[in-house]
């Protein structure tokens, strides 16, 4: 019965995002308030709805109701409970239960959250949401129905996949779907902000802490994929520019163009198309990486036929989202025409220069992800492009990124002078240097590509904390805003990031080996022992599990215990065993047996010196986009902004209009201006 | 209410629709051709099938795969493990009851107790003319095999002409044997 109560509950989801689709749009043109309040009652009985059906599929693998195909095919008798939960959203039809379910998580907070805005404007964006629900959910129900029953009922399950038994995928799918889904949201005011032909600042100030919870959701969920790519494929690798990968990597990419368009449109008026452009293009990334996913036009995780069926729904689905949403672009967006005042040498170049380098950093990305898809339609075989192009062509844009990092922060609205910011920024540059040449001599032996790729992570650290210490020194009052702080620890964890990007590719020492007990290993400063293998029975496998000792120098440190897992429905697994430090892991991995004994094994052990400061870097990137978010002044009504702007284009008109002082006068951003802009700092 | 509302609709705006346009088209020619782009094909492709030798699983006869010689078949990979099988099988059913239909033979690939899949066939019902087993999956090793169900179409001469990944369908079915019968 609640495989059918679930079913159920999905059709009734289905039914109000179709009248919460039409009813508060209708109203909206009409000036109906009653039709425009449908909305939120639509958008919370989505939630429950869809809640309910998530919790009826929890269940039925909880219970494991073999009779339900999606349960059957993703569970087993012997998983063990914590699986069962992520065995949830383990297959195709239950990351679609998971997708709509938190499309209606982030459809609620809209909805709890938006009392400020104009009615108008709600009506639509909530509107809007429920489009994508609407979307999603037919797709789910007409294709990939989770519910669906096997005739007759299977004994027993198939099992989930053991890459997918681990606690890194527990959490890592929710997290990225909630920045997936969630650039449905600036999707939404976009769209919203067009059919009311009116681009104005106002919805960006109110959109920028939903980009930025979107975004850092979506960072930590990459950067969770990459952990637990790390310790459990066996390989030691942290990225592998697989097209699943790319598929989160390119809306995370537009993401943060978004993030400094939006600034850059709130705080100074300009860059409106391209900021309406930016929140479209996010959301149709999340959706084109679903779609890359789940048709199997790219790969597919299981070797299930993949369902061209599927495949075209989706297509169908992005058609119209994302083409309906470029055909409005052309047709309404394209008319906003600001004209802006700033010199060449001002912040919002130094922006615009991100936003371009952040862009083409991700037509790269997608080029290459694609180029094989392109090549079979154009008949010219079967290609594959390699992470060697990907991480060349990758550093050619965001070095130069990098590079300007520091600039940003320092360099004023409107008007400054290069030598000016260069001045202030010489401490960083010499701090950078020196840091630098001290890791260079510590370490002894580095290729100069580390150097140099140090150089510029340190820069990014040290004109960070520059301007960090600047504001302090300078501003009296109240001297960092949340905004700010965010931006300081967003480019903090990117340095931190890049320290470990350039440190682990270059110093890493990997060695495989054959050893037999007794035997031993070096790995850069640590000696690895093996005492032997022994055998281990698991709740579903079995196990050979490795026995080695862990030195540094003659001291005992630990013992590590990797394992090669053999799973009830045949996978074998490498179970890698981790022992991690700041300043680097040691990493051992069993291969294969090499004698009829069972003694030898060929061992992978590897040193990843710094590793963690990668996804320590992705986190305060993350931790940072939530700071921003905080920030006090984007919560202001967004009434009165508008109020405002009115006036102010009528005094305005015919004049031009680069930064309007409405948004100047608020709180918060005079702080920033006043102080980094007068002349008498320096 | 716009700070400048122009007056004209810029060309330039109209690009991105045309560059997504162009991706849809792409992204489309891919999911119509029925190229899967994980299966490198397979390496037996116009060879020979690898020849095994093991028992059948309902009459614990031995089995050899060179006996098949001088007629077409299907070599049909199931397990009893294996749900995706099951929802395949009423197809191998309808396809084996008709009149002119080729030898289907059913490797029982991985099957940990013999039990279980002389159950599922009762149940299901059998359509192959011999089941013969592969307990530790050795065979389909040496097939290539990646999962199950799998078919490969073998013509009389022993080749692999097609190798099926995933459930099969009677069209599909029908279509490949006639293509078999076609070469021979």
């Amino acid at each position: 019965m609640m495989p059918e109560l679930g079913q159920v509950c999905l059709l009734l989801a289905l039914l109000l995002a179709g009248i919460t689709s039409i009813v508060p749009m209708i109203g909206s043109y009409t000036e109906n308030r009653r039709m425009m309040q449908v909305a939120s009652f639509g958008i919370s009985g989505q939630f429950v709805f869809t809640g309910f059906a998530f919790v009826l599929l929890t269940y039925a693998f909880l219970v494991q109701d073999f009779s339900v195909l999606n349960v059957a095919n993703n569970s087993n008798s012997e998983l063990p409970i914590g699986y069962r939960f992520s065995a949830v959203w383990g297959s195709h039809e239950g990351s679609l239960m998971l997708w709509a379910f938190v499309h209606t998580i982030w459809g609620l907070a809209l909805a709890l959250f938006s009392a400020s805005l104009p009615d108008k404007l709600r009506a639509r964006v909530l509107s809007v949401m429920s489009m994508i629900g609407f979307g999603f959910l037919s797709f789910m129900i007409f294709t990939s129905n989770p519910f669906d029953r096997m005739v007759p009922p299977n004994l027993d399950g198939n099992d989930l996949n053991p890459l997918l038994q681990d606690f890194g995928l527990i959490i890592h799918p929710p997290m990225l779907y909630m920045g997936y889904v969630g650039s449905a949201v600036p999707f939404a005011f976009a769209i919203a902000a067009l059919l009311e032909n009116r681009v104005d600042q106002s919805w960006v100030r109110y959109c920028r802490p939903w980009t930025n919870i979107a975004w850092a959701f979506l960072t930590v969920g990459i950067a969770l994929g990459s952990w637990w790519a790390y310790y459990e494929l066996g390989w030691g690798g942290w990225w592998f520019w697989d097209p699943v990968e790319n598929a989160s990597f390119l809306p995370w990419l537009v993401g943060a163009a978004l993030i400094h368009a939006q600034a850059v449109t709130e705080k100074r008026g300009t860059f409106r198309g391209w900021t309406l452009l930016l929140s479209i293009a996010m959301f149709s990334l999340s959706l084109l990486g679903t779609f890359l996913v789940r048709s199997g036009v790219i790969t597919s995780v299981h070797s299930f036929a993949s369902d061209p069926e599927r495949g075209l729904f989706i297509l169908v689905f992005l058609g119209i989202v994302t083409g309906g949403a470029l055909l409005l672009f052309a047709l309404r967006g394209s008319r906003v025409r600001v004209l802006s005042s700033a010199g060449l040498m001002s912040r919002e170049t130094l922006l615009l220069v991100n936003n371009i380098l952040l862009i083409s950093s991700c037509a790269l990305v997608m080029i290459g992800t694609l180029f094989p898809l392109l090549a079979e339609a154009l008949n010219l075989g079967k290609y594959s492009v390699g992470a060697p192009w990907f991480g060349k062509m990758f550093a050619l844009f965001s070095i130069p990124l990098l590079l300007l990092v520091p600039l940003g922060a320092f360099c004023r609205w409107n008007q400054d002078q290069l030598g000016r910011v260069l001045t202030q920024l010489l401490p960083a540059a010499g701090l950078a240097v020196f840091a630098t040449g001290f890791t260079w001599l510590m370490a002894r032996e580095m290729p100069i590509r580390v150097v140099l790729g140090l150089l510029v992570a340190f820069w990014v650290i040290a004109g960070t904390c520059a301007f960090l210490w600047r504001r302090w020194k300078v501003a009296s009052g109240k001297r960092y805003t949340l905004e700010m702080l965010g931006m300081a620890s967003a480019h903090l964890g990117l340095g931190l990031w890049l320290a470990g990007v350039v440190l682990v590719e270059g110093l890493s020492v990997e060695r495989d080996v054959r050893l037999t007990p007794g035997e031993q290993v070096e790995v850069g400063p640590y000696t690895v022992k093996m005492l032997g293998v022994a055998h281990r029975s698991g709740a579903n496998f079995e196990a050979d599990r490795g026995r080695f000792e862990i030195y540094r120098g003659t001291e005992l440190i630990t013992e590590l215990n990797p394992e090669k897992r053999k799973y009830r429905r045949g996978e074998v697994m490498t179970e890698a065993d981790i022992r991690p430090h700041i300043f680097g892991d040691v990493y051992v991995a069993l291969g294969e047996p090499l004698d009829d004994k069972g003694e030898a094994w060929g061992v992978r052990a590897y040193h990843k010196p710094f590793i963690r400061l990668i996804w320590l870097g992705a986190l305060l990137m993350a931790f940072g986009g939530v700071l921003a978010a905080a920030e006090r002044r984007l919560r202001t009504p967004v009434l009165t902004q508008q109020e405002k702007l009115s006036q102010d284009s009528g005094k305005n008109s015919g004049q031009i209009p680069g930064a309007p002082s409405g948004s100047d006068s608020n709180s918060g951003v005079p702080a920033l201006n006043a102080t980094l802009n007068s002349p008498g700092n320096a | 209410m716009n700070l400048r509302d122009a007056k004209t609709i810029r060309w330039w705006a109209i690009i991105p629709f045309l560059l997504f346009a162009y991706l849809c088209v792409i992204l489309y020619l891919n999911l119509k051709s029925d190229n899967d782009p994980k299966s490198v094909p397979s390496p037996f492709l116009g060879k020979s099938i690898p020849t095994f030798v093991t028992t059948d699983l309902l009459t614990g006869a031995a089995f050899d795969s060179a006996s098949l010689k001088g007629e077409p078949y299907i070599l049909n990979v199931w397990g009893s493990w294996c749900p995706e099988c099951a929802r395949e099988h009423p197809v191998l059913n309808q396809y084996a009851a008709t009149p002119s239909a080729i030898a289907i033979i059913g490797l029982d690939h991985k099957e940990v107790d013999p039990n279980d899949g002389k159950v599922w066939l009762s149940r299901l019902g059998n359509p192959y003319r011999f089941v013969p087993v592969d307990p530790d999956g050795r065979i389909g090793i040496d097939l290539g095999v990646y999962g199950a169900p799998e078919s490969y179409f073998v013509d009389a001469e022993g080749i692999v002409r097609y190798k099926h990944i995933g459930a099969l369908s009677l069209a599909t079915i029908n279509q490949k044997v006639a293509e078999l019968n076609r070469e021979k």
